[in-house]
């Protein structure tokens, strides 16, 4: 009765932005992004590749509720860096790996199956 | 920067570490989650690229040294499963892939059954049900997704057919998938609103308007589309009972009902790592080899008849901690996992 349909999970209604942000006001160089009609499966690797960037001193990320699809990520840097930065790095650095690791794969099934490889 | 973990050595005796590794036993903390037998230890991922910072080792992770030790092995590829292992990834980018092969990736399935007749014992919301989580051969890309303002068309839909009686005074049948048939011109039930038509060689409108028919094209008159399996029994009708109605299928994501899911399950395991810690030599040996409930263990001879166990398939370990079991084994055995190896399944 209280759920919402199931398309609302991916589907970002008009007027509302995808990724918003917020200056956390009490603490410097510190954000929080909230991303509209997302789960822990970007949550999770954004998190990861955040907390490999040497500048980035928190990062993290919840679900308020899980019947409301969005998420917050919350990110303090060092004074090297901001976070606009950081995140913008860390979705960057993101690509590029996951581009990698799909022409890994691509490579991996053609050579295996030795035919046309088949795309994930 | 040396650590002093046993007494009474002084610290000249104690053997080098190179700059830049890490001492061995944090580096098996690192890398290795220690399954004892009350429960895994150091399962996190000190991924913090601060982290040893004290010790003079950088563990930030960059983007050459991603492309230098990130490996895929494929394993085994059939026409319905896939086994592959990925090393030097994280656990996070395992889990979202695992995530995205079950959620996120588009198929087609039937979602609108408009039925004409049913007088089987199975009701129409079941059938339904039933019809929806009938697999497609059809590859998804060809077709668009349907909203709701959407007028039906041969884009974004595949009809099927399903008609099927049981005479009175044969013994039951089964219907089968099989006995879906694919309708390349779209549907043949005319909308309900229509008046008879006056001009009787007009088509009247029906429930989805294909502008031409989906046989046209080259992908589909060479394979015609239709379910994966024959041979799934959709109902059983008894004497006198008769089904008849059509289907209409269209693209969807697993996140929105699980019949749009395009696999049966995905899932994913670290690497397990079985280290003997000395040597197990004879009739321990024997005893260690029966133990083990996948036979990961194994005899050789090192001559002068002496037998010792060594560790033959790490890979099909179950972690079911058998050969941990009972007093003094845990100085022989240890179970590892390895943390950046995964095997997908």
């Amino acid at each position: 009765m209280n759920a919402p349909d199931r398309y609302e999970r991916f589907v970002v209604p008009e007027g509302v932005a995808k990724v918003s942000y917020e200056r956390d006001t009490k603490i410097i160089n510190a954000a929080s992004f909230t991303i509209e009609r997302e789960d822990h499966t970007i949550g999770n690797i954004v998190r990861m590749q955040l907390h490999r960037d040497e500048n980035v001193l928190f990062a993290g990320y919840k679900l308020p509720h899980p019947l409301k699809y969005k998420i917050i990520i919350r990110i303090h840097t060092t004074s090297q860096s901001s976070p606009m930065q950081a995140y913008n790095q860390a979705i960057n650095d993101l690509d590029k790996e996951l581009d990698h690791l799909k022409n890994a794969f691509e490579a991996e099934l053609a050579r295996h199956s030795g035919s046309q490889s088949r795309q994930y | 920067m040396e650590e002093q973990k046993t007494p009474k050595i002084s610290v000249w005796d104690l053997p080098d570490v190179p700059k830049g590794k890490l001492p061995p036993h944090l580096e098996i903390q690192r890398t290795r989650v220690l399954c004892t037998s009350d429960a895994p230890t150091h399962t996190e991922n000190i991924r913090y690229s601060g982290a040893y910072a004290s010790m003079g080792v950088d563990n930030s992770l960059q983007l050459e040294h991603f492309h230098d030790n990130f490996r895929l092995e494929v394993i085994r590829l059939n026409e319905d499963d896939m086994e592959f292992d990925m090393i030097g990834i994280d656990a996070a980018l395992a889990n979202a892939l695992r995530r995205i092969l079950i959620a996120e990736l588009p198929t087609m399935a039937i979602e609108k059954v408009l039925i004409a007749n049913n007088t089987s014992v199975i009701q129409d919301e079941v059938l339904a049900h039933r019809l929806g989580l009938i697999p497609l051969k059809v590859d998804p890309r060809m077709f668009e997704y349907m909203s709701e303002n959407d007028v039906p068309n041969e884009k974004n839909t595949i009809v099927f057919k399903l008609h099927s009686r049981c005479e009175r005074g044969s013994s039951r049948i089964k219907v089968l998938s099989n006995e879906l048939q694919w309708l390349p011109r779209g549907s043949e039930l005319a909308l309900s609103t229509e008046k008879p038509a006056v001009d009787p060689t007009s088509r009247p409108r029906t429930y989805t308007s294909f502008n031409c028919s989906q046989d046209s094209l080259p992908e589909f008159s060479n394979n015609p589309i239709g379910p994966k399996h024959a041979d799934i029994i959709i109902a059983k009708l008894g004497p006198g009972q008769e089904i008849e109605l059509e289907a209409h299928a269209v693209k969807g994501m697993g996140k929105t009902h699980a019949k749009w899911s395009p696999v049966a399950t995905a899932w994913y395991r670290m690497l397990p790592e079985v280290v003997l810690l000395q040597e197990v030599e004879g009739e321990k040996a024997e005893e260690l080899v029966k133990k083990c409930p996948v036979k990961v263990f194994d005899i050789e001879d090192i001559g002068k008849g002496r037998k010792r166990a060594t560790v033959a398939r790490p890979r099909s370990c179950t972690l079911c901690r058998e050969c941990i079991r009972g007093d003094d084994w845990d100085k022989y055995v240890t179970l590892r996992r390895v943390k950046d190896h995964f095997i997908c399944k």
